[in-house]
């Protein structure tokens, strides 16, 4: 039923770029919890949802329903630019690093930024000791509530794979919280 | 170890939605609404872009009309390669070609305005390559002739007896002949009736008739090759030049030659009927015969039983030529009181100890510029 909606609207936006606004107001917030999950800045989470609705409106002409809902194909925008937020962090420290400034860890991790962040609970210290792809998936599957499927189509992966890492995942947290 | 279900990660995925509902992200609502007015006025500089194209359902000029750039080359291309297949010359093998009985011969009166090409070089080729008759089934032979010599020929039908008249001479109806058009009749020549010709031979003014029993025979004289005939003087009769000629008039059968016979040449029909009675006799008057062929005494006593009455078809004969065409193939050349000329081709049948008419036939045929000649030979 929803998809449905969301199909509508998509193909109103497609004739008529102002019909985006209801995809805007409708996903908005999703999106905007989503980066900030991953960012946490406020001015970069700013810039993260902006590009996010700008990039999906200017390739709505090349959006296609294939079964899955518009917020999947919302979520895979941001987090492509999440994580090329975090390619562009490291690059700028490490020519820091060639400028003779002193830096604790030479080899910057995308996701230790994503840890300074996020590592406030024990919680979240748990999740951040998952590989990044099963944080991710747990992330997508419990905080977005994001189905299997629509995970896959954010991920690149598969259904089934999906559901296999999940179970990993789970089986994962469940081993740090005993001890 | 059994696989966990879902009450094996119960608790874990009870801590995970607690610790989702204790955050507390607030939504900046004046970004929020910042954004949207932004997104709305990229929106409409998205849709300005759109209806700055021309009105073509949104596509530019070339996605429009890109099915007319395709179409232009490719029926140059189609043009061209029409036209170099149309100028490509048309062969058709020689097995290929339809049988007489299937195809129409040139006729004289056709109204067609092509004019069929006949190969005489090709043919005349052929004509010199021997062939050797079977005499136990004197079926068709395959044989080229050259039809043009035939066609232009200028010919006198009696009946089922065409002569050949003695001017312009074969050598300069080749010449003229040059090319053949399809309203020239293709002639032939049907050759002796119950001709009575006296030979050297005869004794004591005894008249030795030969008796026409065969059917005529007919002749499509293919390449009628004159042989000059020696001038002999006659040793039994003397033939002087103001009285007419001593052969009567050869009775003409009852039955008329169809016109079709002069047009079309259709080996496996007879056309005349066999004549079995001789209509009158006839005084000899054949000098002598002069044959350039060694042949055995059986063969020459039927070629001068059968052979010369049938060509002389009751004219005065004046002289006989038999010369070899080809191995097994002689040619008959008769030369009439008064200039006229005739010749067929002739071999002997071993089985049956009579010579058999040899018939060169070509066949033109022409459908829409498209001509093409048959060349055959069959005996009769």
């Amino acid at each position: 039923m929803a998809q449905e909606q969301d199909k509508k609207l998509v193909e109103q936006a497609k004739r008529d770029p102002q019909a985006f606004a209801a995809l805007y107001d409708k996903y908005f917030d999703q999106i905007y919890r989503y980066v900030y999950r991953r960012v946490g800045d406020k001015e970069m989470v700013h810039d993260l949802v902006s590009q996010t609705f700008y990039d999906a409106l200017s390739h709505m002409d090349s959006y296609e329903h294939r079964g899955f809902p518009f917020s999947a194909w919302l979520y895979k925008i941001a987090h492509n630019n999440v994580l090329k937020y975090y390619r562009k962090s490291s690059k700028l420290q490490t020519s820091s690093i060639e400028e003779g400034m002193t830096f604790e860890d030479e080899t910057v991790d995308v996701e230790r930024e994503m840890r300074n962040t996020e590592a406030k609970e024990m919680i979240e210290e748990i999740l951040l000791q998952l590989e990044p792809e099963d944080r991710e998936i747990i992330r997508l599957k419990f905080f977005e509530e994001v189905s299997n499927v629509e995970i896959a189509e954010i991920m690149g992966l598969s259904a089934n794979h999906i559901g296999v890492k999940v179970f990993r995942a789970l089986k994962k947290v469940k081993q740090l919280l005993s001890t | 170890m059994a696989r966990p279900n879902s009450k094996y990660f119960a608790s874990v995925i009870t801590k995970l939605l607690a610790h989702k509902r204790k955050e507390n992200i607030e939504i900046d609502q004046s970004f929020k609404t910042m954004l949207r007015s932004d997104i709305l006025t990229k929106a409409a500089d998205v849709l300005g872009e759109q209806q700055r194209l021309p009105e073509t359902g949104g596509q530019s000029f070339f996605a429009q009309w890109k099915y007319l750039f395709a179409a232009v080359p490719t029926f140059a291309l189609l043009m061209f390669v029409g036209s170099q297949f149309m100028n490509m010359p048309v062969v058709i093998p020689e097995g290929e070609l339809p049988s007489t009985e299937q195809d129409t011969v040139a006729e004289p009166g056709n109204q067609e305005d092509v004019q069929p090409v006949v190969e005489n070089d090709a043919s005349v080729e052929s004509d010199e390559q021997p062939e050797t008759v079977e005499s136990d089934a004197p079926a068709q032979r395959v044989k080229t002739f050259p039809g043009s010599l035939v066609l232009n020929q200028v010919t006198n039908t009696v009946d089922d007896v065409q002569i050949l008249e003695p001017e312009p001479t074969v050598e300069d109806k080749v010449a003229d002949q040059q090319p053949t058009t399809p309203s020239q009749p293709m002639s032939f020549q049907l050759l002796g009736l119950n001709v009575n010709v006296s030979s050297n031979d005869e004794v004591g003014g005894e008249v030795k008739v030969f008796d026409e029993s065969q059917p005529e025979v007919r002749s499509l004289d293919a390449e009628p090759r004159v042989v000059q005939v020696e001038e002999t003087q006659p040793t039994v009769q003397s033939v002087n030049e103001d009285t007419p000629p001593t052969v009567q008039t050869v009775q003409e059968p009852e039955q008329e030659v169809p016109n079709q016979l002069v047009q079309r040449v259709d080996a496996s029909v007879p056309a005349v009927p066999t004549v079995t009675e001789p209509a009158m006799e006839i005084a000899p008057s054949v000098q002598r015969v002069d044959y350039a062929v060694p042949l055995s005494s059986v063969q020459e006593v039927r070629m001068e039983e059968k052979v010369i009455p049938k060509l002389a078809a009751g004219r005065a004969i004046e002289d006989v030529v038999v010369v070899e065409r080809e191995p097994g193939i002689v040619t008959v050349n008769m030369t009439f009181v008064g200039g006229g000329q005739a010749s067929g081709f002739y071999t002997f049948n071993e089985r049956t100890q009579v010579w058999d008419h040899v018939q060169y036939v070509t066949n033109s045929y022409y459908d829409n510029g498209l001509s093409y000649t048959t060349n055959f030979t069959y005996v009769k």
